[in-house]
């Protein structure tokens, strides 16, 4: 039979293969797999999240049946469920759980916006921000209570509160207020509860650093590299944005127990405009020389500010892959020559592709982790199914508001029409060209995203700015892992997590 | 095949296969474009072809702009025509997997196996008493950052 291998071509689209016609498929041997040319090997996975990549006349055999039962490559298919009649379905049904635990729990992560102010100015704000003396966009303790309240309803046995802002920090009090009534209600719940802060720094104290240790936050900040860049990128109304991030990395990064350790380690994430990609490895010198562990290279989402400013800052998803291809190089550059250092998109999915675990990332799950994984409870107390979907809100699209916390139950928000059509749109296998692709063992939509950018909740994946991104990331990381030097770099990233 | 635009009308007007299109997948990219055109459908498109008009809703409405919206409109289509098909195809297993992430989500008071929710009357006097006193300190310390503040 004649296989409908399909590529996908410079300009995004998917067409036939060349060699497609030259491929037979032995469909007693081949179990259900997709697979793609990568570099030099075809890459093979199946829905378990297993992957093998086999060099062409390896491949060949492997579809029309005429592998040697000696090989290599026949005892890796055989094992990882590639061979029709050597399925061992009882370990392949528990790959398959450990890589989607995520469809047998509820929403781990609990986002609590304190407010919409901010005294930054960044270009590629997708919140939407307002100025710092704007009135009557703070979250109320009263409200506050009640979005805890609610995620405790959460049958999830781990609940993680992320403040988000505006700067969150500019209305404190909620800060501590969540933080110490969580810990209160978790008395009475006994599950995990983590709390992380997502903030520039520019309202930081030695107060506020205190409790933050304390209480054990985990701190996220954005640090997009050199002053001219950072500060431009990053307007800060009060001065020097770069100057006070760095002192306080620095200050959470040099911060040692009674035991003398120091297990302060801030999370900090580059965006990346067209401005960016002309610092290059600037950028991540400057990481490293700071001592971070890894730099997060994430990439622009037209929401917000950002979509205004577009013609100015933002670029197509081929500039941005290329920046990534070489930034992910000079990364690996660092770690032959010793330096430990990860770039955190690659580590996500790596975690997907080497482990087949989840990594606990609400953007790439299928379906969407919209509500199932992740809820977001604005400042007003509306409440929405993440962080993307009340910034869209602020834009004035309130598609995505579930509910309310004076007037919503959990279930009420679980069982919110949006919420099961966003489940429908984003299952990988209700999509047309997701459902063929090599990489949906390891992939996910975003139903903000599509909404945003092509008005459907199911967008449409042949010019859809995300899936050429991540299908652009994937190949990459599939291509490195055919270099035994970088699998073993990538293979040394994933120890620490383990 | 039609496709012509007109720059002073600010509109495309294009022609699809009756055949390949259904009126239901034309409905469903209209609906996809509901904020970029008004999407007409000529009630006088005859035998194989359906003929259908977008205008314009925003500037620029320029030849670039009209193509683009007209050829995006085709994407679009195409889109909901294998979008139905491959639901049709793989509903079985869709059903399976959404029932099963919107069912793990739900709290079900009868499930032992779920984490307490910790509700107001689960916690002790003690909790209670300390829970209030939190609420009491917060809001007077955002009472007084508000007055700080603005």
């Amino acid at each position: 039979m004649a296989m409908p291998v399909r590529i996908r071509g410079d300009n995004g689209v998917l067409t036939q293969h060349p060699e497609a016609g030259k491929l037979t498929l032995s469909q007693s041997d081949v179990a259900a797999a997709h697979y793609r040319k990568v570099g030099e090997g075809w890459v093979v996975t199946n829905d378990m999240g297993q992957h093998a990549i086999l060099s062409e006349p390896d491949f060949r055999s492997y579809l029309d049946g005429s592998l040697s039962k000696d090989s290599e490559a026949w005892l890796e298919l055989r094992q990882k469920g590639f061979l029709k009649k050597y399925m061992d379905f009882e370990r392949l049904v528990e790959k398959y759980r450990s890589k989607n635990s995520f469809l047998f729990t509820a929403a781990a992560l609990h986002i609590i916006v304190t407010t919409a102010r901010c005294n930054h100015k960044c270009l590629y704000c997708h919140s939407s921000v307002v100025g710092e003396k704007k009135k009557g966009v703070d979250m109320t303790p009263a409200h506050a209570k009640k979005a805890v309240d609610l995620a405790f309803q959460c049958p999830n046995p781990d609940i993680s509160f992320e403040f988000q802002g505006g700067e969150p920090t500019l209305n404190w009090p909620i800060i501590e207020f969540v933080t110490k009534y969580a810990r209160l209600k978790n008395e009475a719940s006994g599950r995990g509860v983590f709390l992380s802060l997502v903030t520039t720094f520019s309202t930081m104290n030695e107060e506020r650093f205190k409790f933050l240790i304390d209480e054990k936050i985990s701190i996220c900040t954005s640090l997009d590299g050199p002053p001219e860049l950072h500060n431009k990128n990053r307007i800060y109304l009060g001065g020097n944005s770069q100057e006070g991030t760095l002192h306080w990395i620095k200050k959470f990064l040099e911060f040692e127990d009674e035991r003398g350790r120091k297990p302060f380690k801030p999370g900090a994430l580059m965006t990346t405009t067209r401005l960016s990609m002309e610092f290059g490895t600037q950028v991540i010198d400057q990481y490293v020389e700071l001592g971070l562990p890894g730099i997060f290279l994430r990439p622009l989402s037209p929401i917000g500010f950002a979509k205004r400013s577009w013609d100015k800052i933002g670029y197509t998803p081929e500039e941005y892959l290329d920046f990534y291809r070489k930034s992910l190089d000079y990364i690996l550059e660092l770690n032959y020559k010793g330096t430990r250092f990860f770039e955190r998109m690659a580590r996500t999915l790596l975690v997907k592709i080497l482990s087949q675990q989840d990594p606990i990332y609400v953007d790439l799950r299928n379906p969407s982790g919209a509500a199932l994984g992740v809820m977001g409870y604005d400042f007003d107390g509306s409440i929405y199914t993440g962080d993307e979907a009340r910034m869209l809100a602020a834009e004035g699209n309130s598609t995505f508001k579930i509910g309310h916390v004076d007037t919503s139950s959990y279930n009420d928000l679980v069982d919110h029409p949006l919420v099961k059509a966003a489940a429908v749109a984003t299952l990988l296998e209700n999509q047309p060209l997701c459902s063929q692709c090599i990489y949906k063992p390891y992939c996910g939509q975003d139903a903000t995203y599509n909404q945003q950018t092509q008005n459907s909740l199911w967008g449409r994946m042949p010019d859809n700015g995300r899936c050429q991104i991540f299908m652009g990331v994937f190949d990459i990381l599939f291509e490195k892992l055919q270099d035994p030097k970088a699998r073993a770099v990538f293979e040394d990233w994933l120890k620490e997590l383990q | 095949m039609l496709f012509e635009i007109d720059i002073e009308a600010g509109d495309v007007t294009l022609s699809v296969q009756s055949q390949l299109y259904s009126q239901e997948s034309i409905e469903g990219a209209a609906h996809a474009f509901g904020d970029v055109a008004d999407v007409y459908v000529d009630d006088e498109s005859e035998g194989d072809e359906t003929i259908i008009t977008l205008e314009l809703k925003k500037n620029p409405k320029n030849e670039a702009a009209l193509k683009e919206t007209g050829g995006n409109f085709l994407n679009e289509l195409l889109n909901q025509v294998i979008g139905k098909q491959q639901l049709a195809a793989n509903k079985k297993l869709n059903r399976y997997i959404i029932t099963k992430a919107l069912m793990s989500a739900r709290r079900d008071a009868a499930d032992p196996l779920q984490p307490p929710a910790a509700d107001d009357e689960q916690l002790t006097d003690e909790q209670k008493t300390e829970a209030a006193s939190l609420l009491k300190k917060a809001e007077e310390a955002f009472e007084k950052l508000q007055k700080d503040f603005h």
